[in-house]
């Protein structure tokens, strides 16, 4: 089995968590994933309701300073290990609103990051690339 | 058309108009003084059903102003009264808020991003604030310090 | 892996990041706080940093469901302050791009309320129908989102003859299936019992909080940018505005969609009749002048207002979105209400998406929190599960 269909039958459960500082379209992006078109629920992968039961969980946004300690805290509920998936240019290095006063630093100063996936917002196809790629880490 | 019902309200307002600038006819441009501001806005929101549409406050070398939008929608025309702060140290506007619920969010960010207050508001409390800003942290004034007590970047 | 920044001082009794914080006793909401500020990201002050051109690029990611009606709003005030022309060729793209924008947003939001409500096959069929738009849209502009297309003068590309073709094919394919999800509604016993008498705002209530977009028309209030204060080519086609007098959430959900219908006869009445010319009046400067420009976002008028100084950065940008003066009139929307119905009156007036998962539950006697948003959305799909078993369905 390659390992990319090994990725596939994990099942993974996957926790959408925003950081603020976000124009959503990542956010929107992301939902379309469950959609008839990319349907990545065959692939077994679900979005759940709660970080406890995550692992992957999937970043937007260029972090608003007030959103802070809710990052920390949603990265503190999941189950190890859970693999940080930064999704989008914010979430990447903040992107057009970096400089800002009313951001923190970048994502990976505040959690690990294992994979970012770029676009403005990048195509749920390359997400799906992305997600799939990081959780071949898993092994 | 929308040249008459500018006419008309600046005639109604009277001595309230202190200077008046016709951009071109969809855009005319008033100035009032801060006490009769609050008559001003309750006038055109109320008598002349014009829609606040926003305002827009910045410091200049002369002061502090807020330049409220009023939305003529029967007109295709923008009204928008210039209002001057006169402290330049701790710049303050009579609140509207208290007559307009629709003021209420507005004041309370410019309280946050130029520092000006808005005695008679009802709940002026953070509202774009996070709780790290430095209490003398106003983004949007001209003297910049940053939200880290430094110089900022932009 | 990179070193973790202390955010200090971290209080652990800080404030939770809930954008609607409701106040209950029992089953009813007595009272609600709203906060913004979690996506507050300083675009203004950024704006000051950057040259007219980089604005419109800032501007558009305001919003990611209103992207276009900022840079739209964006350029019509540099062309304001400026007095640019803008060729008519332009001017019918601008109504394509913002028309394509108001539908795939007005069914995004339909697929989010069908998913509060339990509805999840309307979910499923609503953002099914928007891929064919946003492909359409990634044809035209290289992204299914953010579209790079407005400069100040025009637009920064042109639409192929067979573009505007399949235009008007894609549009003609998506005709029925809007009047489809329209009937649906229009014909659901359970989605009125749901919705009408739910999250009523009065006209009083919109002219107190100045409110806009389909929020003020579904109170009958007749307001629309387009119309008002026609911009693009919104005067050059025939087109209505949808107005509704019933002031409740099943008001706001009927014209949305049928402003979807009205989006796309506009998309194709501009696909037939754009004129052929030049896209781009290529204006070299902005003379020092203030300039207000604004635009009819899905949500409703986007606002933008500038100051140059005749240097290519301005002075003071000011941007205000459709949302800014419609969240309050949650205020008088929920408070009295049921908390299962708490969501779906809160996303009635659709606001960011994230914003509505945000919400949270508290006892007004004893302060403490009881439910999550989560909690709430669960709620209010069980509260149509009942009302479905009561009609025998």
């Amino acid at each position: 089995m390659s390992l990319t269909l090994k990725a596939l039958t994990k099942s993974p459960w996957v926790y959408h968590l925003c950081a603020g500082g976000s124009c959503n379209n990542c956010d929107i992006e992301i939902l379309d994933l469950l959609c008839p078109r990319f349907d990545v629920e065959r692939f077994g992968a679900i979005l759940v309701g709660s970080p406890r039961h995550a692992d992957a969980l999937l970043v937007t946004g260029a972090v608003n300073r007030k959103s802070i300690p809710r990052v920390l805290e949603v990265y503190e509920q999941t189950a190890k290990p859970c693999l940080v998936i930064a999704v989008g240019s914010c979430a990447l290095g903040q992107g057009i609103f970096r400089g800002s006063y009313a951001m923190g630093e970048p994502l990976d100063k505040y959690l690990p990051v294992a994979m970012y996936i770029p676009g403005c917002p990048p195509k749920p196809e390359a997400m799906i690339a992305g997600i799939v790629k990081a959780l071949g880490t898993l092994g | 058309m929308n040249q008459t019902v500018a006419d008309e309200v600046i005639a109604e307002l009277g001595s309230k108009v202190k200077n008046v600038f016709v951009h071109n006819r969809r855009r005319v441009y008033i100035d009032v003084d801060p006490e009769d501001f609050v008559d001003t806005a309750v006038y055109l929101w109320k008598d002349r059903h014009a829609r606040f549409a926003i305002a827009s406050g910045l410091e200049t070398t002369a002061g502090f102003e807020v330049v409220y939008h009023f939305a003529f929608d029967r007109n295709d025309m923008i009204l928008s009264v210039r209002v001057k702060a006169r402290d330049k140290e701790r710049p303050s506007l009579p609140s509207v808020a208290g007559r307009i619920k629709a003021f209420a969010f507005i004041e309370r960010e410019l309280h946050d991003l130029l520092g000006m207050d808005f005695p008679g508001h009802p709940d002026l409390i953070p509202l774009l604030r996070a709780e790290d800003w430095p209490e003398d942290f106003y983004p949007l004034r001209r003297t910049n310090v940053g939200p880290d007590g430094k110089e900022s970047s932009t | 892996m990179t070193s973790i920044v202390p955010i200090g001082p971290f209080h652990p009794l800080q404030e939770e990041p809930e954008h609607f914080r409701l106040h209950v006793d029992g089953e009813t909401v007595v009272d609600i706080d709203i906060n913004i500020g979690y996506n507050h990201r300083g675009i203004e002050k950024l704006a000051e940093a950057r040259t007219y051109d980089q604005i419109v690029f800032l501007v558009e990611r305001i919003c990611g469901i209103c992207s276009t009606s900022h840079p739209i709003a964006s350029v019509n005030a540099m062309e304001d302050a400026g007095n640019i022309e803008v060729p008519e060729r332009a001017l019918y793209i601008r109504t394509i791009i913002a028309e394509l924008e108001r539908l795939h947003s007005h069914l995004l939001w339909a697929g989010l309320a069908g998913h509060f409500l339990g509805y999840n096959t309307v979910f499923m069929w609503a953002w099914k129908y928007r891929e064919p738009l946003l492909d359409i849209c990634e044809k035209i502009t290289g992204n299914r989102n953010h579209y790079a297309m407005m400069k100040p003068g025009g637009v920064r590309r042109d639409i192929k003859p067979e573009h505007q073709e399949e235009l008007i094919k894609v549009m003609d394919e998506l005709m029925p299936k809007l009047l489809m999800l329209y009937n649906a509604v229009a014909d659901d016993p359970v989605l009125h019992s749901r919705l009408k008498g739910v999250g009523i705002l009065t006209p009083q209530d919109i002219h107190d909080h100045c409110a806009l977009g389909p929020t003020a028309r579904a109170s009958g209030v007749a307001i629309d940018v387009r119309r008002d204060h026609p911009y693009a080519a919104y005067d050059r086609v025939e087109w209505n505005v949808i107005t509704h007098p019933g002031c409740d959430v099943f008001a706001k959900t009927v014209v949305r969609l049928l402003e979807c219908v009205e989006a796309a006869k506009i998309v194709k009445l501009c696909a037939e009749n754009m004129p052929e010319g030049e896209i781009d009046s290529k204006p070299t400067e902005i003379p020092p002048a203030e300039g207000i420009g604004h635009a009819e976002a899905p949500r409703g008028e986007t606002f933008h207002y500038l100051r140059s100084d005749g240097t290519n950065r301005p002075a003071r940008y000011k941007a205000r979105a459709p949302t800014f003066m419609n969240i309050t009139t949650n205020t008088d929307a929920v408070i009295g209400e049921s908390i299962s119905d708490a969501t779906i009156i809160l996303a009635a007036i659709d606001p960011c998406y994230c914003c509505t998962e945000r919400m949270a539950v508290y006892d007004a006697k004893s302060g403490e929190k009881t439910l999550t948003g989560n909690d709430l959305v669960r709620m209010s799909q069980q509260k149509t599960e009942r009302i479905r078993k009561e009609f025998g369905l």
